[in-house]
């Protein structure tokens, strides 16, 4: 009797892990095509859903500073507070539009893009980088191609760039920048894949963009 | 002879109780769809769970803060105009719209008028000389403000959400219907292709609980791993509504699971009690 209970219930959990498992496969494979195309989807909806604070960036807000401030003593060779706006970057045809801070820190990367605080700036004639998050103020990049002008706009000059290529690359690969060149280089870099929510953010991606010159010469 | 008939019926049996763990699997999906991700109470539960209106406020706040210093005026022309109370019935009401499927219209005229006093109030105050340049300037703060206050309270996943789901109930709608149809089928002929009502029972009981566990083993385990927990979502508060959210979700599945495994316990209750009918008889 006791052999029969017991036989009964190892038929029971060897019956219900095989169609555990079998089913656990079948679902898999047959699965997967819809899975993914589910899970591509909830991305984009989880993605997209997310509320922006656009207005920061607004450059006509400066008017009034502009006003009440007339007497203002800034200069061009004033270097900005860390984690503060000094200008906005632009790519009309990837619609990239976002705040500028200088300092890459979390609280700057949610307000903007923010650039690595080595002192250069734009029109010294050296590289510096500027980064941002991919599923924000970076997302359009995505889009970008060679040949795009990205601009960046401060309180004292506009600045022209061209993009002359892109690349994926290892977040720890220090070779994909060289910050030592003494030609004007500007190096934006995200993470890599976009959009991607979970797995792995280990990976890049870089563009490398060339002072035009017609915007150096202004 | 006979040993290959009953290995042939049993095999049978086990395909058609597979057949039916499959069946299962898809229907405890689609309950568990239905009542966890595309359900209003899901969504307002998250809302609710994620202290977001709260959250939604003080970033709203900061930001405001940071748009008129911006512009050169000092955060106290923000008075009475971002309150806690006015996010969370704008936000209260742009959901429920959207829940709805109705367009959302999100009313900022008092905002406005507020911002407006404030801000001539200041200028009054601080003999600042009015001019075009000044007006316009005035206009645009407010105007970003309204901006910034309307992209703060859309909550443009919910709409999203209901778009889906109408493309999910008219999936459903015939998905339904069919598995359900498919699962009696088969209770049938595995009630029928044996000697003993029981023996079919118990088939029917391997593929239930196959299917709930592996529901809830699945469930468990994102439960318990949080995936997205660490999804790369701003800001916060959102990252905070969309994993309270996937949360419940999940839970959803394991009490399905749950509810799946009760009835198996059931059914083998049911089983003894047939089996000791058959030895009475």
């Amino acid at each position: 009797m006791m052999n029969r209970n017991l036989r009964k219930i190892i038929t029971y959990i060897t019956m219900i892990l095989l169609f555990m498992v079998l089913g656990a496969i079948t679902l898999y494979i047959a699965g997967k095509p819809l899975a993914s195309y589910v899970m591509a989807k909830g991305n984009m909806i989880i993605v997209n859903g997310a509320p922006g604070y656009p207005g920061e960036n607004e450059p006509e807000l400066s008017k009034l500073v502009l006003n009440k401030k007339s007497t203002s003593d800034m200069s061009e060779s004033q270097v900005p507070e860390l984690d503060s706006q000094y200008g906005t970057i632009t790519c009309e045809r990837i619609a990239l539009s976002a705040p500028v801070y200088y300092g890459d820190s979390d609280a700057s990367l949610l307000k903007g893009v923010g650039q690595y605080p080595n002192g250069v700036f734009p029109g010294d004639g050296k590289p510096f980088l500027i980064s941002g998050h991919d599923a924000t103020f970076f997302a359009p990049l995505e889009q970008i191609k060679i040949g795009d002008i990205i601009t960046i706009k401060t309180d004292f000059e506009s600045y022209n760039y061209t993009v002359t290529s892109k690349i994926t690359a290892d977040a720890t690969d220090t070779a994909a920048y060289d910050l030592s060149q003494d030609k004007e280089q500007l190096i934006m870099y995200t993470c890599y894949p976009f959009g991607q929510l979970v797995g792995n953010r280990s990976k890049r991606f870089f563009v490398y963009c060339d002072r035009t010159p017609d915007s150096a010469a202004e | 002879m006979k040993w290959n008939k009953s290995m042939l019926r049993s095999l049978i049996n086990s395909l058609f109780a597979f057949l039916l763990t499959l069946l299962s699997v898809t229907l405890i999906l689609c309950a568990g769809f239905s009542v966890g991700l595309f359900s209003n109470k899901s969504i307002i539960k998250a809302i609710n769970q994620s202290n977001y209106y709260n959250n939604v406020y003080q970033e709203l706040s900061s930001h405001m803060e940071d748009v008129v210093t911006a512009a050169g005026l000092p955060s106290s022309v923000l008075t009475d105009v971002i309150t806690l109370e006015r996010v969370y019935i704008g936000g209260k009401n742009y959901v429920d719209s959207a829940l709805r499927g109705e367009e959302a219209v999100i009313k900022t005229d008092k905002l406005q008028e507020q911002l407006m006093n404030n801000i001539n109030l200041y200028v009054q105050n601080e003999d600042i000389i009015q001019s075009e340049d000044l007006n316009s300037g005035i206009t645009k703060v407010i105007s970003v403000v309204e901006a910034e206050y309307k992209d703060a309270i859309q909550l443009q996943f919910v709409n999203d959400i209901v778009e889906y789901r109408l493309q999910y109930h008219h999936l459903i709608r015939i998905l339904v219907p069919i598995v359900i149809v498919l699962i009696g089928i088969l209770c049938y002929f595995l009630l029928r292709m044996q000697k003993y009502i029981h023996k079919g029972v118990r088939y029917i009981v391997y593929a239930l609980m196959a299917s709930s566990l592996m529901t809830m083993i699945v469930s468990f385990y994102l439960v318990i791993t949080k995936p997205y927990a660490g999804m790369n979502v701003l800001p916060d508060y959102y990252k905070k509504f969309i994993s309270a959210y996937l949360h419940w979700d999940l839970m959803i599945f394991i009490y399905i699971g749950g509810i799946g495994l009760t009835i198996s316990i059931a059914l083998i209750s049911l089983i003894s009690y047939l089996k000791n009918g058959i030895k009475n008889n």
